[in-house]
């Protein structure tokens, strides 16, 4: 039955060139003179061993007593499942018929029949027949001869069993590569390390005290045997153990005698080996299935990491997307109370925002990116297809999305410093509209009752002169006010185009100004003309009362704007603008002596009247001029007004200039800052690309020390630039808006600040993502040095990017034959399209790596997990939830049989699982 | 020595990565017969539709590519199906399947016949 000999060369799948048993062709080929021509000592082909050998030859060989006794009992486990047996070595096989019938059982493969004669020919024939089988499955057998089998040659015959055991029992056990014999000697190393006691270096001393064997079968089945209870001290026991319990438990019939193991000063190697290796294969099984189940934990592991990081990316990206469209309405609103607090307010959550909210995001944008590159890395080094986000949550749509912000962002900043600055100067331009109309309205007191009067009916001729002329001045005064209502109007235009908060109060006191000057300038006309009408009747006028009405009422107006002036608002943003006022501010001063003069004139002529009156002893009516309500005492007031405010006025003036030089220190301290925050930044961004492209050779690790001691240099900084944020804010407070000092604003630096941010985020990911991709790819660190010396020499631009120029010389130079024609360009364009395949024009070191470690064909795992499958399931097409839960960890069982559907082949017992559609869903694949 | 491979300057540009190219298929086949291919990837994997395989003498050879990602079966769109909803209209398309599919250019075709044998061997720039 074939089962049982399932262990056996699949003759067809085994190459020549696979047997590297004995190390070369030597055994299998050499002619002349070589150990096996003296014998069986051909096997190892180590001289030391082959002198030991040949020694032993000449004494009475114990090892071929053992080798009898071991060869025997090997044959007879095979020969047992054809019903019979040999006793005797030289004698049973002579005739080749039992000869014959140990290759068909052990191969399951028909022989020629035998011929049936007793005749020696005939027996040489069937062993022929038997040699020629041999050498078919791969095995020179140089020198051995059918007539000295026939004729029951000791050494020839062990010679040739021991071939047969090597070629069938042995040869197909390898273990990392390593010959046969060493495969079986690491093999038991390996299992018998964890036994202090047990130290297997060779296939016979290591042996004689029973321990080993006892060991392995512990190791495998710790039911059969109490380890602990043994001593070296006891062999024969130690070994009548393991032979009893292999005997009755495992199927392994007893081929060592435990007293020659004892009493033999060397136990014979090939009897030992030969017991040892079907030790082997009663535990292989266990061992395949266990590198099965590890292959099937591997796979089920990647599968659920890549998943959690899908998830990742779709909750990162989710979250992001959200606060950008909660984000982005606020940044965009540009809706004003047009008030300063209001829009100080949102400058200040703006500031909030910038501080607090937004680095965050940042961060978790960087966190996005990288978990996009580390899962298409995942997929692409298991094969799988490339990951494909929700619709929406593109790489590319976040980045829009994140563009969109920043433009909002942006413009919400210069919008409102705009804003600021706009409802500064409206609430400047209010307070001067109050003043002046404060002004006109205590100048028009009194203006229309007095316009309204009746009193020159029933005044004297003098009087009515005096009227007259007193209209006279009153209109000269009226045409002079004419400009300041004016004024008022065209400031109250101007609050209501900039749309001042309050214009309800402006317009209506704008109104009731403009209401009473046309009622004024009615009342003005209609009384002129009732004057002039009475003018006939009246006459006689004081010259001298005349002049000093004449001449006071011009200064009058002159104080009064003086006055006005000595008390305006000023607003000013820099030093140069300050000056010019002073300037101003001088040319009025210059203008005063002129002032006085004409001051000093127009109290003269008062005085003068006052000295004729006292002359001609006049007194009473006569005294008052009749001319003009303006008094000498009055304008003498006025002087003293103005003269007194003219130093209020110096004063804040100076005061201005103080605090247009803080505004400059202001300026100084921020670009004394800035000046070495941006270089800082730019040298640490120069330091990021320079440790990732450097012609330096720096291992991953080395790199990612680095690049970590620049992240915590980063935070050192960030005092500096939260201190520069302070500044900043002090700036905008006092109304700054141009800094000459300094090439960097808040906003580039902010900016720079992030990009570092973000490129050490980036460049920890790349390198992360290079381990990553060296160890899966078992790529040492050499290896990786080369690869990365190579793409920086062709790294021209050091952007560590390849664009397709350099990549393709790259690749020329190492060896790749893309040649100068179209098929040449269609290679390349299909290489591009596998390193580059979101089209950037760019090909980053990873990717390079990936590429030039990729496997040449590409491997079939589905069909891997599939075969590791049958293996567990003991070479059946389906598998029990029981199997799976005895050969695999708990949770990766419970996966397992929570996902396969029922097998559905015929002969299948209830329960039995369909692992070959689980196998390709886990893939994702199906053949169609 | 890694000048000597460069480009001389009257050599044409390299040629740009050109873009995917959207192709439709139609394949038929015989009743009974399979369509040669191996899909892999779905809404439900998160992955493109991909195809991973195709046999030789089918009625895929020839017309698909591995690396071909599929866009719509039958004219229907297929972004939004499952591995097995994808796997099932296909095979329940009777006779004939028209597939839309996006190439990258021959991205996953073999390029061993341009590679150079064993393992990448660097020479030291400069040395």
């Amino acid at each position: 039955h074939p089962l049982h000999l399932g262990y056996l060369v699949q003759f067809g799948i085994l190459s020549l060139s696979s047997l590297s048993m004995a190390n070369s062709g030597q055994y299998y080929n050499s002619n002349n003179g070589s150990a096996y021509n003296n014998g069986p000592g051909y096997y190892d082909g180590e001289e030391e061993e082959e002198e030991e050998w040949n020694r032993e030859d000449f004494l009475d060989p114990a090892w071929e007593i053992q080798q009898k006794k071991t060869f025997t009992a090997w044959i007879n486990s095979f020969l047992r499942k054809a019903d019979t047996s040999i006793e005797d070595i030289t004698q049973d096989l002579c005739s080749g018929l039992k000869l014959m019938l140990l290759l068909e059982v052990i191969s399951s493969e028909a022989l020629p029949k035998p011929e049936r004669g007793r005749m020696r020919f005939h027996k040489i024939n069937n062993v022929n027949k038997a040699l020629e089988f041999i050498e078919r499955k791969g095995v020179q057998l140089v020198s051995i001869g059918a007539e000295e089998i026939v004729d029951g040659n000791v050494k020839m015959t062990l010679g040739m069993i021991w071939t047969i055991i090597l070629r069938f029992a042995i040869q197909d056990i390898t273990v990392e590569e390593m010959t046969a014999k060493e495969g079986l000697l690491l093999w038991c190393q390996r299992k018998t390390a964890p036994y202090k006691n047990v130290n297997v270096q060779n296939f016979h001393m290591s042996w004689k005290d029973g321990l080993a064997f006892c060991a392995l079968i512990h190791r495998h089945r710790p039911e059969l045997l109490d380890y602990s209870k043994l001593s070296r001290d006891n062999p024969l026991e130690n070994l009548n153990l393991a032979f009893d319990v292999a005997e009755k438990h495992l199927d392994i019939p007893r081929m060592l005698d435990p007293e020659d193991m004892v009493n033999n000063v060397k136990p014979d190697e090939r009897s030992v080996m030969t017991y040892v290796s079907a030790y082997y294969h009663a535990f292989s099984g266990a061992q395949k299935a266990e590198t099965a189940a590890n292959r099937i934990c591997k796979v089920l592991r990647v599968n659920q990491e890549n998943e959690k990081l899908m998830d990742l990316y779709e909750r990162l990206a989710s979250d992001l997307l959200a606060w950008i469209k909660r984000t982005r309405p606020i940044l965009e609103d540009r809706s004003t109370d047009n008030t300063l607090d209001g829009v100080r307010d949102r400058l200040n959550q703006f500031r909030d925002y910038r501080r607090a909210e937004k680095p965050p995001k940042l961060e978790e944008k960087a966190l996005l990116e990288t978990t996009f590159n580390t899962l298409q890395t995942r997929l692409r080094l298991s094969n799988r297809p490339a990951y494909l986000p929700t619709e929406g949550k593109l790489v590319s749509d976040i980045a829009n999305a994140w563009k969109g912000l920043e433009k909002a962002e942006k413009g919400f900043e210069e919008w409102m410093l705009a804003e600021m600055q706009r409802l500064h100067r409206l609430e400047n331009l209010y307070k001067k509209f109050v003043l002046k109309c404060g002004n006109h309205e205590a100048w028009m007191e009194g203006k229309e009752a007095q316009q309204q009067s009746q009193d020159f009916k029933s005044c004297k001729l003098n009087d009515l002169k005096a009227m007259m002329n007193k209209q006279v001045a009153f209109e000269a005064d009226l045409g002079a006010h004419q400009e300041r209502v004016e004024q008022i109007c065209k400031i109250a235009e101007d609050l209501n185009s900039l749309g001042y908060h309050d214009l309800d109060s402006v317009n209506s006191r704008c109104q009731a100004i403009c209401g009473a000057w046309d009622r004024l300038g009615v009342l003005s006309t209609t009384r002129s003309r009732a004057l002039r009408e009475a003018e006939q009747v009246l006459e006689s006028l004081d010259q001298l009362h005349l002049q000093f009405a004449k001449r006071a009422a011009p200064f009058n107006n002159w104080l009064d704007g003086a006055n006005e002036d000595l008390m305006d608002f000023f607003i000013v943003y820099s030093v140069q603008e300050v000056d010019s006022l002073q300037a101003a501010h001088s040319e009025f001063r210059a203008s005063l002596p002129a002032a006085e003069a004409e001051h000093r004139a127009i109290a003269h002529i008062d005085a003068e009247v006052r000295e004729l009156a006292a002359a001609h002893g006049l007194s009473g009516d006569a005294l008052i001029n009749p001319y003009t309500g303006l008094t000498a005492r009055e304008l003498a007031m006025k002087w003293d007004e103005v003269s007194a405010r003219v130093p209020a006025r110096d004063q804040s003036l100076q005061q201005e200039v103080a605090r247009q030089h803080q505004n400059e220190r202001l300026r100084r301290q921020f670009a004394d800052l800035a000046n070495v925050a941006g270089p800082w930044i730019e040298q640490r961004l120069d330091g990021v690309s320079s440790i990732c492209s450097s012609g330096r050779q720096l291992s991953l690790e080395e790199q990612d020390r680095r690049l970590n001691a620049i992240q915590d240099e980063l935070q050192g900084f960030k005092s500096n630039i939260e201190e520069m944020e302070r500044v900043n804010q002090s700036i905008q407070e006092a109304f700054i808006f141009d800094n000459p000092h300094s090439p960097y604003t808040m906003e580039t630096i902010r900016v720079g600040w992030e990009q570092l941010h973000t490129s050490i985020a980036k460049a920890l990911n790349e390198v992360a993502n290079q381990i990553l991709t060296r160890d899966s790819k078992g790529i040492t660190n050499d290896e990786m040095t080369e690869f990365r010396k190579c793409f920086n020499h062709f790294d021209k631009s050091k952007t560590r990017r390849l664009d397709p120029i350099e990549f393709k010389a790259c690749l020329v130079s190492l060896g790749y034959n893309i040649r100068n024609d179209r098929q040449g360009e269609q290679d390349f364009a299909r290489i591009m399209a596998l390193v580059d395949p979101n089209r950037t024009g760019q090909v980053g070191f990873d990717a390079f790596v990936d590429f030039m470690t990729s496997e040449k064909t590409d491997q079939n795992t589905a069909d891997q997990i599939i075969q590791s499958f049958r293996i567990l399931a003991g070479d059946l097409p389906y598998v029990t939830s029981e199997v799976l839960r005895r050969e695999l960890p708990p949770d990766q069982a419970e996966y397992c049989i929570q996902r396969m559907s029922p097998y559905g082949g015929p002969d299948a017992p209830p329960g039995a699982l369909d692992y070959t559609t689980f196998s390709a869903t886990l893939y994702g694949e199906t053949d169609l | 020595m890694y000048a000597m491979v460069m480009s001389p300057p009257s050599a044409p540009a390299a040629p740009q990565p050109s873009a995917p190219s959207t192709i439709d298929v139609a394949l038929h086949r015989s009743p009974d017969q399979r369509w040669g291919f191996r899909l892999q990837g779905g809404a439900d994997y998160r992955t493109q539709l991909t195809v991973m395989r195709v046999e030789p003498n089918s009625p895929a050879q020839g017309k698909l590519r591995v690396g071909d990602a599929i866009q719509t079966v039958n004219g229907k769109k297929s972004r939004q199906l499952s591995h097995a909803q994808a796997s099932e209209v296909i095979k329940e398309s009777g006779n004939s399947l028209k597939l839309t599919i996006v190439r990258e250019p021959n991205a996953a075709a073999c390029l061993d016949h341009i590679r150079p044998p064993g393992k990448p061997k660097f020479s030291r720039p400069g040395s």
